[in-house]
């Protein structure tokens, strides 16, 4: 049975890889022949145009569209269009991107969740904490593990709430917080 | 009769737009009430003390430091008893090196932080006050580089560095403040009282660290787990990248993600927050990296 139900998964996940992963403009778009906003413009897209998804490089999607390849801001595309098909799609749009998919096919086959019952009756662990004090790390043990990667600290301002939050629209916290 | 009472303040509690009103009027009850002396409990210990003390700071708005991480070093051990750490110490080390490097770029760089991967397939990850931050197996089996990790666990400090979920804690206390006042003609204060109401807040069970914020809060951490990734050098992108990739895995196993989307928002709401937060904004520090290299791939 659970043998069957793996195939399926593997079978689904087989059919996604060949389908592509697809997407959904949100807005209007330059697909540009790089991944930066200064490179040429190979095609403009309108908003709603479904693509098909075969790259990932920072902030930037490599979209296949209309006969034409090129690069679209991910921030761009929406992957759960609701599209036909798309339930296959196991991997996803960076998935699929970055070729790899199986490890998470197995990790469906032994389901075990987390869910509230599971917290609610938790018990505190004093061992597993004291495993948790040993895996701490110095601010200096921090620095030289990003120096070894070449990581460097950058100014960066936070970014703003875009619209005003003046109006709660949920009070979700309070009817939950009730003892 | 006393619930119909405490239902009336409480209505009258959430129609209130000023929260500051509602921690004045607390405090002014927390006055109000007399402490235990030294004269009426000549058996009070350290511990019974230090519950009280956690107890007025948790009612009154003030926790420090050393209370908070005493507060969330109890909820993650209760955390760890319903789902204990992936028996991996190359892997639990890596992420608080990643973790830890990350929270230096917030503005509380000096909390005792703690960072682990926890073992079960749920995609999600938590916070508790203080800087205990943890991944599930689920989640991190989706990710596919050290920036997305940090991404991820970027959210969850933001959390902590705004003390979402202290502050949710705070509300329960002040609550239970307030049935504790109107239950009782004489509000007692002792002990057993404060041990009891201090186990309801974080005696047991760990249910606070997804319980649901408000949906701003959620939305105010992922900006800030933007911008920590971004400071760190690593690729900003990264985290609404794992968002897609959430949006996705939900799709075909909506079991593995029914906790995590009962708490928080859609991806795509997300990802629609983001994406008006940041504009262009992060375009200029998209030549951060990735480090697909030494990033640890789960089995």
């Amino acid at each position: 049975m659970k043998k069957g139900f793996m195939a399926l998964l593997l079978a689904a996940w087989a059919a996604s890889a060949m389908a592509a992963s697809s997407g959904t403009l949100i807005r209007a778009e330059q697909v540009r022949a790089t991944p930066s906003a200064g490179a040429s413009a190979v095609t403009q897209l309108a908003s709603g145009t479904q693509v098909e998804i075969v790259g990932r490089k920072g902030g930037w999607l490599q979209v296949k569209a209309k006969g034409k390849t090129g690069w679209v801001r991910l921030l761009s595309v929406r992957s759960s269009s609701g599209s036909a098909g798309s339930a296959a799609d196991i991997g996803g749009v960076v998935g699929l991107a970055t070729q790899r998919n199986k490890s998470q096919v197995v990790a469906v086959a032994g389901l075990r969740g987390l869910n509230e019952e599971d917290l609610k009756s938790a018990h505190y662990d004093a061992a597993q904490i004291k495993k948790l004090d040993s895996y701490t790390v110095s601010r200096q043990q921090a620095e030289s593990f990003a120096a070894r990667a070449g990581l460097k600290s950058r100014q960066v301002a936070y970014l703003k709430a875009p619209v005003q939050q003046s109006t709660p629209s949920s009070t979700e916290g309070w009817d939950r917080s009730l003892p | 009769m006393k619930r119909l009472a405490l239902a009336l303040v409480l209505t009258g509690l959430v129609g209130s737009a000023h929260a500051m009103k509602l921690g004045d009027f607390l405090n002014a009850i927390n006055k109000a009430q007399q402490p235990p002396t030294a004269t009426q409990n000549d058996n009070t210990t350290a511990e019974s003390n230090k519950q009280q003390l956690l107890l007025t700071a948790l009612q009154g708005g003030h926790v420090s430091d050393a209370q908070e991480e005493e507060i969330g070093r109890q909820i993650a051990g209760n955390l760890l008893g319903a789902a204990p750490l992936v028996k991996n110490d190359a892997l639990q080390r890596y992420v608080n090196e990643v973790g830890r490097w990350v929270s230096l770029q917030g503005e509380r760089p000096d909390l005792a932080w703690h960072f682990g991967v926890i073992d079960t397939d749920d995609i999600n990850a938590f916070s508790a006050p203080g800087g205990y931050i943890f991944i599930t197996k689920g989640l991190y089996r989706t990710l596919h580089s050290e920036a997305e990790l940090a991404g991820v666990l970027g959210h969850e400090i933001g959390h902590v560095l705004k003390r979402h979920h202290l502050k949710l804690l705070q509300k329960s206390a002040q609550v239970a403040l307030l049935g504790q006042v109107l239950g009782s003609a004489v509000a007692k204060q002792d002990n057993a009282t404060t041990s009891a109401i201090l186990q309801n807040l974080i005696g047991n069970g760990a249910e606070i660290v997804a319980r649901s914020l408000d949906k701003n809060a959620e939305y105010e951490a992922d900006r800030i787990g933007m911008v920590l990734t971004a400071r760190a050098g690593y690729d900003p992108y990264a985290l609404p990248a794992v968002l897609q990739e959430i949006g996705h895995a939900s799709q075909l196993n909506s079991s593995r993600t029914a906790l995590l989307f009962k708490t928080h928002p859609l991806p795509d709401d997300r990802l629609d927050h983001l994406s008006e937060a940041a504009g262009t904004s992060m375009d200029a520090y998209s030549d951060g990296k990735e480090v697909e290299n030494r990033f640890i791939k789960l089995p």
